[in-house]
This record gives structure tokens, sequence and C-alpha cells, in this order.
């Protein structure tokens, strides 16, 4: 199982979940969930099951003065499957 | 860049582990100067009440270090110490360093004036400093910090109020004087081993009583009479029940809220918890005072930030102590209210990972059910905050050791003082006027006006007097009736 990893933010609409290779959004997570599937479908082809990572960027999407209370907002695993 | 999270991501990140760190540095410098008598802590400056000005502060080792220069040495040291966090923290160094120096002088000076004798002497203390009056306000030079950082959050101009607070860190110093906390009651377990545990036990139960009372009656409240979304009534529930702006934000992760929800609501928490700062321990020296730990142990369930409720169990500590003084004729041992009011608070903050946890599984499998989305359970070990491990190991430490290196408790009381004193004492509390000053410089107490803030600032207000800290009080006297500090001969 392959598994790929994003950073992910909001843009007071959308979720963007975003690496070096991809951007996808969604007006929802499992909207967001949804179109990434549909875009990891081309790229892995022969893959029944992705493990996609993301964790919200924290130190762009929170305030500066917030960071001190908790260390991070949220990191969520889903295992997308492709067929 | 997007890498997978480990068990050890944040761990020179975050200002949580950085509280760690220096406080367990601090700690440990206390350690080997206990056990080695080489002097590792004598530079550490020490504030205690004057009505000369020369004897306002001294060194911890007066025979090593000169007043000034032992101020300047905890100036370099603290200084450079947090530098290194923020420089791993990726902060912008040049402003920190000048930043945090304006809230370090500026601590300096309000801890200077809030110590003279006129203003903080007790009944008891007057004869000693050759005075024949005094205001007995313990704990004044705690407010002054405050009320000087309120000014400056809230009146200064804009562009400098901004400006000092990139060194104004509130949450980060006290976890750093939490942890040097840890060693103080190590360090009193030494005298009273039995009081220590029953406090630390006492505040567990505290806690999970309030958990299970706080939290659904704050949820269904949101939700039934403000009508708040799902989504803003947890984060308001764990924000205002749990552990403030943590919990706010580690709810808001956990059921996947928008990031504008724990925004907002930990605008408010801090207002809250500052207005409780100032309003809760006079009340409850006036109404509470023949159950001095169990007021303490309710702030600890009631004052939603750490920051904000370590400052009002030093002030409480200090309030108690001098009307027990006037009132009683007794002196209580300093730092028992204030553990007692921190105690509580440490133990709702371990268990936010678990709850957030828990919450994350119900809003993943039961309402959302979004599809293929698992839970980590590496969420408690990520969301856990791990100064709390630093005060943990802090006083273990000391209890183990005390134990074993000396014969008796009594001895190794007597032996640990030269080490551990200065860093759980002076250093501590001057970790303790850097928060206060803190406190009041990222306070803006304008946030309450701000446009959509109506209904949940009155959700806050009206679950916070009506739930929150009645259920406070009653838990905390239920679990800690009766129980006074104990008394030291002047």
């Amino acid at each position: 199982m392959r598994t790929i990893c994003f950073d992910l933010y909001h843009d007071g609409v959308r979720w963007i979940a975003k690496n070096d290779q991809i951007v996808v959004t969604g007006k929802t997570l499992e909207e967001l969930d949804e179109n990434l599937k549909l875009k990891l479908k081309d790229i892995f082809e022969n893959e029944r099951t992705v493990k996609v990572n993301m964790e919200l960027d924290y130190r762009k999407m929170i305030p500066h003065w917030m960071w001190q209370y908790h260390p991070y907002y949220f990191y969520r695993t889903v295992y997308l499957e492709m067929d | 860049m997007a890498e997978e999270r480990r068990w050890y991501t944040g761990m020179f990140s975050t200002e949580d582990w950085w509280a760690f760190w220096l406080g367990t540095f601090f700690v440990f410098l206390g350690i080997i100067t206990m056990l080695t008598g080489f002097d590792l802590v004598g530079w550490i400056v020490k504030f205690g009440k004057w009505v000369t000005i020369e004897k306002a502060f001294k060194a911890s080792n007066p025979d090593l270090w000169s007043p000034v220069a032992s101020l300047i040495a905890t100036y370099v040291i603290i200084l450079v110490t947090t530098t290194i966090g923020a420089f791993f923290m990726k902060w912008d160094i040049k402003k920190y360093l000048v930043a945090f120096t304006l809230v370090f002088w500026i601590s300096v000076i309000c801890y200077i004036i809030g110590e003279n004798a006129y203003i903080a002497a007790t009944e008891l203390d007057r004869a000693k400093y050759g005075i024949d009056w005094s205001l007995s306000l313990g704990g004044a030079f705690y407010i002054t910090a405050l009320i000087v950082g309120l000014l400056i959050g809230n009146l200064a101009p804009k562009g400098f109020r901004e400006f000092i607070k990139l060194g104004a860190r509130p949450e980060w110093f006290i976890k750093v004087a939490i942890v040097m906390l840890g060693a103080k009651l190590g360090y009193l377990a030494m005298k009273s081993l039995g009081y220590a545990l029953h406090i630390l036990v006492a505040g567990a139960c505290a806690t999970i009583a309030a958990y299970l009372l706080f939290w659904p009656l704050a949820y269904a409240t949101g939700r039934k009479l403000f009508n708040l979304s799902r989504e803003w009534s947890a984060c308001l529930a764990s924000g205002i029940s749990i552990c403030g702006v943590s919990a706010a934000i580690a709810t808001a992760g956990a059921i996947k809220a928008r990031p504008i929800v724990p925004v907002m609501i930990s605008a408010l928490i801090v207002v809250f918890a500052v207005i409780e700062l100032i309003v809760l321990p006079g009340v409850l020296v006036a109404f509470w005072f023949h159950e001095p730990i169990a007021a303490g142990a309710s702030l600890g369930l009631t004052v939603k930030t750490d920051g904000a409720d370590a400052a009002a169990g030093a002030i409480l500590d200090e309030l108690m102590r001098s009307r027990a003084a006037l009132d009683l004729g007794v002196q209580w041992e300093e730092g028992w209210i204030l553990m007692s009011a921190v105690n509580t608070k440490i133990w709702i903050d371990m268990f936010i990972g678990v709850w957030a946890f828990v919450l994350a599984a119900v809003w993943v499998y039961y309402f959302e059910r979004r599809p293929g989305e698992k839970v980590q359970k590496m969420e408690i070990w990520w969301r856990f905050p791990k100064f709390v491990l630093g005060y943990f190991l802090a006083m273990g430490l000391l209890v183990i050791l005390g134990l074993n290196l000396y014969p008796d408790p009594t001895t190794a009381y007597k032996a640990m003082t030269p080490g551990i004193k200065p860093v759980e004492g002076a250093l501590r509390k001057f970790f303790f006027v850097l928060t206060f000053t803190s406190i009041g410089i990222v306070t803006d107490f304008r946030t309450l006006r701000q446009e959509g803030l109506g209904r949940l600032a009155l959700a806050y207000a009206f679950i916070l007097a009506v739930i929150i800290i009645p259920i406070g009080w009653l838990i905390a006297y239920l679990f800690h009736m009766g129980m006074t500090p104990p008394t030291v001969t002047p």
C-alpha cells in the first residue's frame, strides 16, 4: 500500500490539500477525499488502497499567539479505496 | 513540506517541548548543585521586600555574586536559553531578543515596586523592616506586573503592542515555571510527603469528577440554550470546561472543525481567564478563607489557561497567607495553595489527549462517518502536554534522591536547599512575574467588542457563572475540605 502526505489548509470556504505535486480542494472533508481519490486514481493506477496523511499547516492557519497553548491542530489518516 | 507525523515530531519545534527542556535544565542545575556542592544556581536573582532600594534584590549565593551581577546574569541566562528555544522554533530571533528584553525589564521594575515593604509587608513582618505601617498586600508584585501588562496590551500604540507580544509568551513561561514547581513539590515532600500525596490524589479525583460533569453540561447548554452548532458547541464546551485554549484547539482538531472556530473561542477564553484571575482570588480570600487548599484547587478547575490559573493561584497563595498572618497569627508555608491550584489544572491538562481521542472517534465513526478515515491512538501522545512530564520528572527525581541518598527526610530537605531552593523559589517566581506581565500584554479586552462574538461571549459567561464556577467550587470542597497548609515559624 502506498502512503502519500499532504499539508492541509482552509481558505475560509474550502479545504485545500497540497504537496509538491498535487493540489486538491473540497468544500467539506468528504468532498476533499472524493476529489483526492479521483486525482490519485490517475497516479496510482495499480494500487487498490492508498494511505493518505494530511496535517493542517498549523503555523499558517493558526495565529502565532496560540501556538504556545497546543502543539498542533490535526493530523488525519484516510485509506482511500481506488476501485 | 508534507511529511508523516512521528512520536517525536515537535520535540524541538514546539513551546510545550521547550518548556520541558528549559524547566528540566534549570532543575538539573539545582540537582547537580545539590549533589556535588558546585554552585550552578548561585547567580539566580532573588527579589525580596525592601525599605531601602539596595536591598530590593540579591544573588541566591551572595558570597559569589553581587546583586547587580546576579540580576544581569539572570537576564543573560534566561535570554540565552529562551532564545535557543526561539531559534529552534524558527521565530524571528532579532525581534524576540528585543521584545523579550523589554518584557524582562518591565517585569523586574514591577517586581521591585510590588515588593516595597510599605506595600507588601504583613503585620508580622513590620518589625523586621523597621516600619510601623504597611498595606499587607501580599503578591502586589504580581498585580503590578499584570496591570502594567494590561496597560500596554490595551492602551499602547498598535505597532508596539504587536511587537512586544513576540516576547510575551505567558503559556510558555508558565509551563517552564510549572516544571520548576514540580521540583518544589518534591522538595517540600521531604517535609510533608503524606500531605503532598494527598494534594496530588485529591486533585486527580476532583479533575475526573469535573470532566464528567463540566463537559456534558456545557455542551448541552451551548446546543439547547444558545443554539450553537455541534462544531461550535463542542469546542466551546472543551475550552470552558477542560483546559482553555489548548482544549479548544485539541477538540477543534479532533472533530476537524474549521480553524476559525478555535481561533474565535480562544480569544474569548484568554479574556475571561484574565477577568477570573483578577476577580476570583479576592472573592475566595473574602468568603473561603478557612478552606485555603480547596480554594486553590477550585482555581485549577475554573480558570481555564495554565498561565492565568497559576497566576491566580500565586495571588491567592500570597493573599491567604497574609490574611492568616493577620487574622490567625500563623505563617502558612508558601506555595501549598499555589500547588493545589496548579495540581488540579495539570491533571485536567493531562487528559486532553484522551478526551480529544474520544471526541475524534465519536465524530469520525458516529456523527460524520467519513469512509476510510481512521482515528490514531497516537493522538493521545501527540496532544499530551509534554511540560507535565517535566513536572513529574522533577518531583519524582527529588523524592527518589531525597529518600535514597540521605538518612532521613529532614536531612534530605536540608541537603537539597542550596541547590533546589533558588530554582523552585527565586527563579520559578521570576518566571511567574514574566507570565503576569505577558498575560497583561496579550490580553486585549477589545476582543469582546469583535463582531460575531456576542452570542458566544454570552454563552461563555453564562456557562462559566452558572455551571463551571459553582460546580468547580463544590468539587474542590468535596475533595479538599479541611486542608490547610503546614505552618512555619517566621
